[in-house]
């Protein structure tokens, strides 16, 4: 597929071979139905699986507006909701239909920890089929809207496969078990359509898409740049009309959500019960170990030891913000195609994993999913490059989450994404200098997972294997963030830079 | 340019353990349970009756015996627990994955052999495209990954012996396909059509007939004495011979193997139906499947007897071994072995089609033993030729699907449908000339294989009619298949591409 050979071929068949592809993703999705999930058999709390299921009973057994409060029958300790409406909703929808075919599954207070096999395969059906109608016709619509500019369809199909099959989403949403699918989904369809210069449009998918997991916030910095230049492109008193479509597009959709909670407005402040659990700020810099700035560098400065909370909350955002601000204020120089908007799209993601507050592993997702999109969005003599980098970051990616997998038993599955991850960047690889990278990562993951599996952490640093894994991501996550940023800025402020679309 | 082969098993290994968790039939418990039978007791004990053991017995030859008792050693090391004779159905983590990645070493085993094999032949996209079809066959995906079996590793060795033959190095070939009988007897069905291909192509041609007829008697006859070796006394012989070939079982195996006896039978229910007879002298579908005690198999049509089918087996291989003796020697000098290994293998899927058409007790997993070298052939075959290949090959598959009746395989086998029916003719040589009647046949083949699952959730009413229709239809779509098969290869003569 990555061979430039045969192009009469591929061009006809294009669509068949889109087709398989599909009809191959939703296969391999079939195959893994019953791999373990998170707190599978470990009572009294479980894991996320639970708390998915409890969302479920508790959205159609009570009123909507007990759905984020602390009553009787809705206890907040024990997985309470945390996320905005549409998940709430979308966990309705799904209890709904669950209790149709597995009642005993929704059942208030009963069904708690409930893990019969019947329960299960309804719980990873209702993953495979948000995937089939949200996350893989989003990649569809945004690869398709992102790639326009080129025939190759060997290009096309590469960002599509890693897209459609990507290993770490794989791992999360059908293994540890969350729906980030949706959420992802939704905001790949809002890149879609901001490669088609439909910004309301994009305006509302994002929306949706922030409105569903409050992490895809992390693209907001450059939806909200890219959004702005693209209205502001014929001018100032064209764009300020526009502005202000965009955002009344915005405040609709967020009030067409929340109505069940502004409804009541004034007389109970229900509306802010949401927003409280959606931002729990009284949380730490950063839960169990994770590959960002604040956990590696505490191995040397322990900066929550050393500052106050509400300090370390200003630097976090500002180095947050100074990080991202280069790569979206390019969208302002965005020359041609939309390259440059995916690229602030991915930098702006890697840029809040990397600095801000209370960041969880599985956060990871949101930038390197959308970096698939990174490849296909550039000129041709970047096309490559980006293409190693992206693979290999997914590797990088799927390797930081082991901690995660090793706490879900999730071996059987990490694996095989690793193995077959590693033969695509094997593939991908092909010139001297990245072979040579690109072994030499192998062995360094190779080696931390014998020195994990062989030895005991030594007793003063429990944790010490686990920052082995989540400094070595760090690092890679923080050189490709550099390294896009850098690439970003080249291609906006180079007077002589000419890319060559084809 | 890292090695294409190494990929493709990384590919492969990282597919197959996707399954690793999914549904495990009884063959499991009984793989396991040759795990510990072969470890705890003494050899002469292996194929002998135990009291208060496990009731799945060892029944496959010896090979097979050895291969469990070596895989035994390894599985002691993973979990003793697995290979203690009394700790019945056992299935701790470590034990699934333990013996999930026996198969898929089996499988990468089969990869190996198919890719040896092909790619003396074909080039390019060809070899990748059929060595694909072979390797990730759905039917094998089904039997051996989920349903739990080790097909992929005997298939294995019977290419290895067809690599043999392509080298002319017939004698290896023949103590290869000697060893794989030695480890799973039913494989027989091919051994008709081995010996008299290795008599026209081997003994006939050599100027000294009969030394080289003797030699290759010997090979064979002296293999399976060393197999046999610790068994050659009367009283190990008959436990293992009573354990190879249980003649009380019925005429159909529990599922309705598509064959000519599904029909025969289905017919006779319909006449039963039709003519309102009394069922209660016939046996109607239970004792089809139960077990033969000499009596009526069916009401209105005359009954079938284990000898009669095995006279109509055997009537049928005879019509084949003459039209084979009597064809002519087709293709250019140049390319003769690969015509004639070709021959072998069409000869070899002829026969196990004839015995799984017509013999007693045929188990529905058997169509592998017609769909796997199908496979093989796809690529191999002339054009007309390649249509009732790829029926059998489909067609088969679909036939299978009703063995994962469970809820989490269902998305699966729905998934499967269209990736089979698009994905296979995509993989198909260009030559490939769908009509619509073949077409509407396989997509009604597995509408009822999906129907079959959803059945029982529908109605509790006519439980077996589901799988009934799915066994008709699939079998009036392969027997036409296998006679177009065979017509194609033995009336036609063709030059070799």
């Amino acid at each position: 597929m990555n061979s430039d050979g045969d192009l009469g071929a591929m061009e006809k068949n294009r669509n068949w071979i889109i087709l398989v592809l599909f009809i191959a993703a939703i296969t391999i999705r079939c195959m893994m139905l019953m791999m373990p999930h998170s707190g599978e058999g470990k009572p009294p709390m479980y894991g996320d699986y639970e708390a998915q299921r409890h969302w479920m009973e508790i959205t159609n057994n009570l009123p909507v507006l007990d759905w984020y409060k602390n009553t009787a029958d809705n206890d907040l300790q024990y997985w309470g909701l945390d996320y905005p409406p549409l998940t709430a909703f979308h966990s309705y929808i799904c209890g709904a239909v669950g209790k149709l075919c597995v009642p005993e599954m929704v059942e208030l207070h009963a069904s708690r920890g409930i893990e019969t096999y019947n329960t299960k395969v309804f719980m990873k059906l209702t993953v495979l089929l948000s995937d089939l109608f949200v996350y893989l016709p989003g990649a569809y619509y945004a690869v398709s809207g992102v790639a326009f500019s080129y025939k190759h369809t060997a290009v096309f199909v590469d960002a599509l496969t890693l897209l459609w099959l990507h290993p770490c989403l794989l791992l999360i949403d059908h293994g540890h078990f969350q729906y980030n699918s949706v959420s992802i989904g939704l905001a790949l369809f809002a890149v879609g359509a901001m490669a088609r210069h439909r910004y309301l449009l994009a305006s509302v998918f994002f929306t949706s898409s922030f409105l569903f997991k409050q992490i895809a916030l992390y693209y907001a910095p450059a939806f909200f740049f890219g959004i702005l230049a693209l209205c502001m492109r014929d001018g100032f008193f064209v764009g300020v009309p526009n502005v202000l479509m965009t955002g009344l597009v915005v405040v609709g959709t967020v009030a067409v959500i929340f109505y069940p909670w502004l409804a009541t407005l004034p007389a109970t402040d229900d509306v802010g019960q949401v927003l409280h659990r959606m931002f729990p700020f009284s949380r730490g810099l950063f839960e169990d170990k994770v590959a960002n700035f604040w956990c590696s560098v505490s191995v040397a400065v322990k900066f929550q030891r050393i500052f106050d909370l509400s300090v370390m909350l200003k630097v976090a955002t500002g180095c947050t913000v100074v990080s991202l601000l280069p790569a979206c204020l390019c969208n302002f120089r965005a020359r041609y195609g939309s390259g440059t908007f995916v690229a602030s799209v991915v930098a702006s993601a890697c840029s809040f994993f990397l600095f801000s507050f209370h960041v969880h592993e599985k956060s990871i997702l949101f930038p390197i999913v959308m970096s698939a999109l990174v490849p296909v969005a550039m000129p041709k003599e970047n096309r490559q490059e980006a293409a190693k980098v992206v693979i290999i970051l997914t590797f990088i990616s799927l390797f930081s989450m082991y901690p995660l997998v090793v706490k879900d038993n999730l071996h059987v599955l990490y694996t095989s994404l690793m193995l077959a991850t590693a033969a695509a960047c094997e593939l991908t690889c092909q010139s001297e200098a990245w072979l040579q990278l690109w072994r030499g990562i192998i062995c360094v993951v190779v080696a931390c997972h014998f020195i994990h599996a062989a030895f005991e952490p030594p007793e003063r640093l429990p944790d010490l294997w686990t920052m082995m894994f989540t400094i070595s991501s760090f690092c890679c996550f923080a050189a490709a963030t550099i390294a896009l940023t850098v690439a970003q800025l080249k291609c906006a402020f180079d007077l002589k830079y000419n890319p060559k679309w084809e | 340019m890292t090695s294409p082969r190494l990929l493709y098993i990384v590919v492969l290994v990282s597919l197959k353990m996707l399954l690793m968790y999914s549904y495990k039939s009884t063959d499991f418990e009984v793989h396991r349970n040759w795990l510990a039978v072969t470890s705890k007791l003494p050899v002469s004990e292996w194929y002998q009756d135990q009291e208060g053991q496990s009731h799945w017995t060892l029944d496959y030859p010896p090979v097979f015996a050895y291969f469990e008792r070596g895989l035994a050693v390894m599985a002691d090391v993973v979990d003793s627990n697995m290979t203690q004779l009394d700790n019945q159905e056992y299935a701790s983590e470590r034990t699934v994955i333990f013996q999930r990645s026996t198969v898929i070493f089996g499988d990468v085993l089969l990869f190996l052999a198919t890719h040896a094999f092909l790619s003396q032949i074909l080039r390019g996209y060809a070899l990748w495209a059929s060595v694909t079809l072979v390797v990730f066959h759905p039917g094998l995906l089904i039997v051996d990954s989920i349903h739990f079996q080790y097909n992929s590793m005997l298939y294995a060795l019977l290419v290895f012996s067809y690599y043999q033959v392509l080298h002319r190095r017939y004698i290896s070939g023949a103590v290869l396909f000697t060893i794989l009988i030695c480890a799973k007897h039913l494989y027989l069905y091919m051994a008709p059509a081995y010996f008299i291909f290795l008599l026209k192509n081997c003994v006939l041609p050599s100027r000294k007939k009969v030394q080289k007829f003797v030699l290759l008697g010997l090979s064979v006859i002296g293999t399976t004495l060393v197999v046999f070796l610790p068994f050659l006394d009367e009283r190990s012989l008959t436990g293992v011979l009573k354990r190879l070939f249980p003649w009380g079982r019925g005429l159909c195996h529990a599922y309705w193997a598509p064959n000519s006896y599904a029909l025969y039978s289905a017919g006779d229910l319909v006449l039963q139906k039709v003519l309102k007879i009394d069922a209660s002298t016939s046996v109607g579908t239970r004792g089809l499947v139960d077990g033969y005690d000499g009596g009526d198999t069916h009401a209105v049509l005359p009954s079938i007897t284990p000898r009669l089918s095995t006279q109509i087996t055997l009537l049928f291989v005879s019509i084949l071994i003459v039209m084979y003796w009597s064809r002519p020697p087709g293709g250019r000098s140049s390319s003769r072995h690969v015509v004639e290994v070709f021959e072998l293998i069409v000869l070899c899927s002829l026969s196990s089609a004839i015995f799984f058409a017509f013999s007693w007790h045929v188990h529905e997993k058997a169509i592998l033993m017609v769909s796997l070298p199908s496979a093989l052939l796809l690529w191999l075959v002339p054009g007309p030729m390649i249509l009732p290949t790829l029926c059998i090959y489909i067609v088969g598959t679909f036939s299978l699907f009703p063995l994962l009746f469970q809820a989490a395989e269902l998305p699966l086998k729905i998934a499967l449908v269209p990736l089979i029916l698009v994905g296979i003719p995509i993989l198909a040589p260009p030559q490939l000339r769908l009509p619509p009647t073949n077409v509407s046949a396989m997509l009604f083949v597995a509408f009822l294989a999906i129907y079959q699952s959803l059945h029982p959730m529908l109605t509790s009413r006519y439980p077996f009619l589901p799988l009934l229709m799915l066994s008709v239809s699939s079998a009036m779509v392969l027997l036409p298949a296998f006679y177009q098969l065979a017509t194609g290869f033995l009336l036609y003569s063709w030059s070799w591409k």
